[in-house]
């Protein structure tokens, strides 16, 4: 039973990339989107379930052993965050079907199933060079949903290819560095390399390892070419980009702080301590300068994703559960939030905040739902956000990391700060300049995703016990109680 | 070995900080074929000899056969994703006339 969830979970993506490349009316293009991520939803959902009873879950392809063989592990963290995954990508599938700015539908389509398919394979496998693989389907997967847009963005996607490939390349030197040592590639085999050898040269293989994902997932020395490249594109690739690619590297992250113990690797843990506080300072910091929404917001994945990391290096449960709340949240709010900007593109035209005013008098509804998710990024009670940094908050007070607090308290204000100054100058605030024109209302397409993700949020808000029992239930090293 | 993987690496970055986008493009292809080499290198670690087996040859002395379907692979990937990146920048560079 749960065997055959996780295949419809792993092949359906396929079955879709091969149906959009055969010839064919575009007409069972919106049927086949819309069925095929409703039933790859309910069938993550019902694994999901399953999971809570039984040990994780190991498919080995063609029945090689595990040394030998690529194995893929499904568990509860992971199936969780796939169901995520799958949630946010039905609301911003009904939104890219109302984008205006997508062009190329069908293309944009295959390389969605395409970076579905490497997600799954990204967070389940179990060997580092097949991690390696599956980085660079997404990384080229997403040279593909970049370009469906009408704008003219080829200076950001070069930067975007040259870091992204510069990552993966050096990822690859990590490997045959790690690989020249213990002489295995899967994770447990390293796990237990590192657990008999734990003073020798392995760590700084492993550091450039985990350095080479910081640059694919726009940590701090490396994180320029995000904020230039997911604004410069089309609304529906900047919501996919953000939410799924950029959380599923910095989860991986976690996957090699915990099944490896790199805990004990004290000059690695500060540093990249280090490089997560800059990336929060950083991240808002270049979000106070800007006065374009999708940049503003572009930049502040960035300070979230110097949260996750903090939270990633908390060693125990505490980091573990304010992490993965965390993530969640920030994959429903980072996607609403960039929504609602990408509905104010779809009418107005334009997302400079000089350009736009007034848009309470629009429409009451987008109003109240871009309120509703800066709140809960910015950490008001009772939203899904309070609950993410009061984890956070406690983990690190509890390790005993006070500047780490300072700097995310701080971080925290400017957050409030950057959505203050998108709410008074494009929502209340009136202006000079006047309309030319009436504006189109908002149409189903453009509500129906933006209720999803706020009933997504207002969810984990009202029972954050769901994943935080989740987290519990699967412990500190997850995985591991299993053969 | 070592030192001319070192050499390589040096060149190919050196060529990627060029402003030119071709030269870019060649730096990266130029570092991932020197990575190639390096991993093929980490499969000569322990023994040095070509696996063709014989039976008074201690096992140990074999050079790690695997690391060459590593390289395969990345080669493989590597020149899609190039070949793809290029596609790419050719038909933004057709849409900006």
């Amino acid at each position: 039973m749960a065997k055959s969830l996780a295949y419809i979970i792993l092949f359906l993506p396929l079955f879709c990339i091969t149906a959009y490349l055969l010839p064919g009316k575009k007409q069972w293009l919106k049927p086949l989107q819309i069925t095929a991520l409703a039933i790859v939803t309910i069938a993550a959902a019902l694994l999901w379930h399953a999971l809570f009873i039984k040990a994780p879950l190991h498919i080995n392809f063609g029945n090689w052993p595990v040394p030998y063989g690529v194995s893929f592990q499904f568990n509860i963290i992971n199936v969780l965050l796939l169901l995520v995954f799958y949630c946010v990508c039905f609301a911003i599938n009904l939104f890219s079907f109302a984008d205006l700015d997508l062009k190329n539908q069908r293309s944009f389509y295959l390389a969605f199933w395409l970076l579905l398919f490497a997600i799954t394979g990204l967070l389940t496998t179990q060997d580092i060079f097949n991690f390696y693989v599956w980085v660079e389907v997404v990384l080229g997967s997403s040279l593909i949903v970049i370009n469906t847009t009408t704008k003219k963005n080829i200076i950001s996607l070069t930067h975007y290819a040259i870091f992204s490939i510069l990552g993966t390349l050096l990822m690859l030197f990590g490997i045959a560095a790690i690989y020249t040592l213990v002489g295995a590639l899967n994770y447990q085999s390293i796990a237990l390399f590192i657990s008999t050898h734990p003073h020798s040269i392995i760590f700084s293989c492993i550091g450039l390892f985990v350095f080479s994902v910081f640059i694919k997932a726009a940590v701090f020395p490396l994180y320029f070419w995000l904020p230039k490249a997911y604004p410069d594109t089309s609304n529906s690739s900047t919501m996919l980009l953000s939410s799924l690619v950029t959380k599923a590297l910095i989860f991986s992250i976690l996957n090699f702080f915990v099944l490896w113990r790199l805990y004990q690797f004290h000059t690695l843990v500060v540093i990249s301590i280090v490089l997560a506080c800059l990336t929060m300072f950083f991240g808002v910091m270049g979000a106070a300068n800007q006065f374009n929404i999708k940049k503003i917001l572009s930049f502040h994945i960035i300070s979230q994703l110097g949260y996750i990391l903090l939270a990633i290096l908390v060693p125990g449960i505490t980091g573990f559960v304010a992490m993965l709340f965390l993530l969640i949240h920030n994959i429903i709010v980072k996607t609403g939030l960039l929504m609602t900007s990408a509905v104010v593109e779809n009418k107005f035209g334009t997302v400079e905040l000089n350009n736009i005013s007034e848009l309470r008098h629009y429409s009451t509804f987008l109003s109240c739902i871009f309120l509703l998710f800066a709140l809960s990024l910015a950490g008001f009670p009772p939203f899904s956000g309070f609950w993410a940094k009061l984890l956070l908050l406690k983990a690190l007070v509890i390790a005993h990391d006070y500047i780490a607090v300072t700097i995310a308290i701080i971080v925290s204000l400017y957050t409030l700060y950057s959505m203050l100054k998108i709410w008074r100058m494009a929502y209340s605030e009136p202006s000079e300049a006047k309309k030319s024109g009436e504006i189109a209302a908002m149409t189903v397409l453009e509500y129906l995703p933006l209720i999803i993700l706020m009933l997504l949020m207002l969810f984990i808000s009202l029972y954050p016990n769901i994943i935080i029992q989740a987290a519990m239930h699967a412990g500190i090293p997850f995985g591991e109680h299993s053969p | 070995m070592m030192l001319a993987c070192c050499i390589l690496i040096a060149i190919s970055l050196y060529l990627i900080l060029e402003n030119a986008l071709i030269k870019k493009l060649l730096g990266v292809v130029l570092l991932g074929s020197t990575i190639n080499l390096v991993i093929f290198i980490s499969g000569l670690s322990k023994g040095k000899l070509p696996v063709f087996w014989q039976q008074s040859v201690d096992l140990q002395q074999y050079g790690n056969p695997l690391t060459q379907a590593l390289i395969l692979t990345a080669i493989v990937i590597g020149f899609s994703l190039f070949v793809l990146l290029t596609a790419v920048i050719k038909f933004l560079l057709k849409r900006k006339d």
